[in-house]
C-alpha cells in the first residue's frame, strides 16, 4: 500500500513568474517522526525527490542526543557550487498517514552550521525508487 | 488573572486535516521561523528562529514538545 501526502500550499509576497504571476506555491511537506538516542520530534519536512540524501539542520542532532564528533563526514556541493561538510548519524524515521504507518533507521546528514530544523531538511527519495515507493518504507 | 492554555494531544489525522486547511496567507508572518502546532494542527503554540530555541521556549512555557509538530516556515518570496 502507498502512503498518500497533500501538498501543501504557501503564500508568496510577489508573483511567481514561473507560475504565471501566481501568489501561493505548492510543495510536498510531510510530517514525519525523526527519532533519536534520547529524544523524538514530529516534524514538517519537504519531500525531495531531486535530493542525494537526506539532511536535516545540525542543532536537531544534538535535541535527538546524536553525538557527531565522530560521526562520518563528505563535503557535498548544492546548487550554489559551495561545499559544505555534512556528517552522517542513524535516526529512526516513523511516516504516518492517517490510516497507518511506516517506520524505518536510515543515515541521514546534519550539515554543519544549519541553524533550524526544517530550513535544510530534505528528504531524500530511495534511488531508483518512485516518491511512493520511499513512503512505504523498506 | 493567569488564564492555563490546556495542550491538545496528538492527533495525527486531525492535524494533518487542519494544517492543510490553515489559510496559508495567516503564515507570512511566520517566514523563515519554526513553529509548534498544537496536538491537532489548528493552532501555532510556540514561534522561534530555530529548533534548538523552539524546543527552549516550549520547555519554559511548559508546553510537551511530544504532543507538537514542528515546521519551518519558507521564505519563497
Amino acid at each position: 500500500m502507498t502512503l498518500q501526502f497533500d501538498y501543501r500550499r504557501f503564500s508568496l509576497t510577489s508573483p511567481a513568474i514561473a507560475l504565471g504571476g501566481a501568489l501561493t506555491r505548492d510543495k510536498p511537506v510531510i510530517p514525519v517522526t525523526v527519532i533519536g538516542p534520547t529524544n523524538s520530534y514530529l516534524v514538517w519536512g519537504l519531500l525531495d525527490p531531486g535530493s542525494d540524501d537526506t539532511v536535516f539542520d545540525e542543532d536537531l542532532a544534538e535535541l535527538l542526543g546524536i553525538d557527531l564528533d565522530n560521526a562520518p563526514f563528505a563535503d557535498l556541493i548544492g546548487v550554489g557550487g559551495s561545499a559544505i561538510r555534512v556528517r552522517y548519524a542513524p535516526v529512526t524515521f516513523r511516516l504516518w498517514s492517517p490510516h497507518e504507518r511506516r517506520e524505518w533507521s536510515a543515515l541521514v546528514g546534519f550539515p554543519e552550521g544549519s541553524r533550524s530544523a526544517a530550513q535544510s531538511l530534505r528528504v531524500a527519495a530511495k534511488q531508483g525508487e518512485t516518491h511512493s515507493g520511499w513512503a512505504e518504507g523498506p | 488573572m493567569s488564564t492555563t492554555r490546556v495542550q491538545k494531544p496528538l492527533d495525527m489525522a486531525a492535524m494533518m486535516a487542519n494544517r492543510a486547511a490553515y489559510p496559508p496567507e495567516q503564515l507570512l508572518p511566520f517566514r523563515d521561523k519554526v513553529i509548534a502546532w498544537d496536538g491537532d494542527g489548528s493552532e501555532i503554540l510556540a514561534v522561534a528562529d530555530s529548533f534548538k530555541e523552539l524546543c527552549a521556549i516550549m520547555d519554559a512555557e511548559g508546553i510537551d514538545a511530544s504532543q507538537v509538530s514542528i515546521e519551518w516556515i519558507p521564505n519563497l518570496g
